[in-house]
């Protein structure tokens, strides 16, 4: 017994220096909720205000071309208004109205990484803007990331370079859908798996949000193809796309406020049993 | 002691802030994402229990996790080094230079022996640090590559701090 006192006495940091490691490696593998809980509010709040700071400073160097960008932004924006109400109509007697489904909060990105293989970034928009979960984030050039944690003024944003981010896409001439993940290589190209191989493509296609995705609306840029292989695997392609979106400069987004996802949630929710 | 301990809260302040502000935004290509931060754990005085060195790698690590969203990855990789520093510092120092309980840094240890040991360290966390962070077999060749092309970096960007904020002791 005193042996054993001894040798743990002597080797007690090794068993320290494991029992952290395994708590690391906990923290690792939980990444999917990768905040604490207890932390989230606090630790987003806190570093969201630093980085405000540090924006606000910076800003005045980008105005000119950021005026630019936004005269660019807000002219596409008014051809789109028709588009976003086009899905959904009131009823016939009233003589086929579009009604609005989309809703834009600007917002500007406040904190941005391009260089881990799993980026985010924070946007200057929280639960007091409206700002909810699973929110689609575009920029003026195409798709951005999909909102994740929100606090009070900031949200935090999984990036569209995010090797744990995946979105449905498709091609903007035959509509054949497939979808996007990151390789984690290079913040300017991205993949897009499963379009299978009967469809033509050629470098210089254009892709697009697909309307099976309840995040985006459909036909936004997402980005042009580059080149494209086929996989002996399993038969479809796999396509190097140039992403439309600058996420090396990102500055002025739009979240995306879907008006009837809680009703197209709950009737897609209503037959999950089913599926299984 | 209580010397000792505000210099290192000064020292962890001025690298986080460092690491944060400036090192962090570095835009150097998809292969160079240099670290600043583990200087911290490399220059604690070498009479530090083992203890203590352990969990202030671990906590370091936890705080930058917090900060960069990275999960675990830092302090598994922080708290790594802290154990390889304990093997592998006594080959370092002599037994004068533990008694004075000296900080190893490039006047301390003499600058060939710092390099060599910062390299060590830097190398071994950057390769653990991006290989947790992809968490991906296929990817090991290339975080392989991309944590030497940093290490080069961190140990330069260490070094040249160094140099502007130690002075040489005169014996």
């Amino acid at each position: 017994m005193q042996n054993l006192l001894k040798l743990l006495s002597k080797f007690g940091f090794v068993l320290l220096f494991i029992l952290l490691e395994a708590v690391a490696f906990f923290l690792i593998l939980r990444r999917s909720n990768y905040h604490l809980v207890v932390f989230t509010e606090g630790t987003s709040e806190i570093t969201g205000n630093f980085f405000m700071l540090y924006s606000n400073t910076r800003d005045y160097f980008k105005l000119r071309a950021e005026n630019e960008l936004l005269a660019e932004e807000n002219a596409r924006l008014r051809a789109e208004v028709q588009y976003s109400k086009s899905r959904f109509y009131t009823t016939k007697a009233e003589g086929l109205n579009p009604i609005q489904a989309y809703k834009y909060i600007p917002c500007k990105v406040i904190n941005n990484s391009t260089r881990y293989a799993r980026n985010f970034f924070t946007i200057d928009a929280g639960k007091i803007h409206g700002i909810k979960p699973d929110m689609g984030v575009i920029s003026p050039n195409g798709i951005a990331g999909v909102v994740r944690q929100v606090s009070n003024r900031f949200a935090v944003c999984i990036s569209v370079l995010n090797t744990s981010f995946a979105v449905s896409v498709q091609l903007r001439k035959s509509k054949d859908y497939g979808s996007l993940e990151w390789d984690g290589v290079s913040p300017f190209y991205s993949t897009v798996k499963y379009i299978p191989t009967h469809v033509e493509i050629e470098p210089g296609d254009t892709l697009e949000t697909s309307a099976y995705s309840s995040i985006f609306p459909e036909g936004i840029d997402v980005g042009v193809i580059e080149s494209f292989t086929i996989n002996p695997d399993d038969g479809y392609y796999i396509i190097k796309v140039r992403l439309t979106t600058h996420f090396t400069a990102l500055r002025q987004v739009y979240a995306v406020d879907y008006l009837f996802r809680k009703e197209q949630d709950a009737i897609e929710d209503s037959i999950k049993n089913e599926r299984q | 002691m209580n010397q000792l301990f505000f210099k290192n809260i000064l020292i962890f302040s001025a690298l986080a802030i460092g690491d944060i502000v400036f090192v962090n935004r570095l835009s150097l290509g998809t292969f160079i994402a240099p670290y600043i931060y583990h200087f911290f754990i490399l220059q604690l005085p070498v009479r530090t229990s083992r203890y203590t060195v352990i969990m202030l790698g671990f906590l370091t690590g936890l705080f930058y996790d917090l900060i960069y969203n990275t999960g675990g990855a830092h302090a598994a990789a922080a708290c790594f080094i802290a154990m390889l520093r304990i093997i592998v510092l006594p080959a370092f120092i002599s037994v004068e230079d533990k008694d004075n309980n000296i900080s190893p840094g490039i006047y301390t240890l003499g600058q060939g022996s710092f390099l060599f040991y910062a390299f060590i360290l830097t190398l071994v966390h950057h390769i653990i640090f991006f290989n947790l962070e992809i968490f991906k077999i296929s990817s090991i060749p290339l975080t392989l590559l991309k944590a030497s092309l940093s290490s080069i970096f961190s140990v330069l960007l260490i070094y040249l701090l160094s140099l502007l904020f130690y002075r040489k002791k005169r014996k």
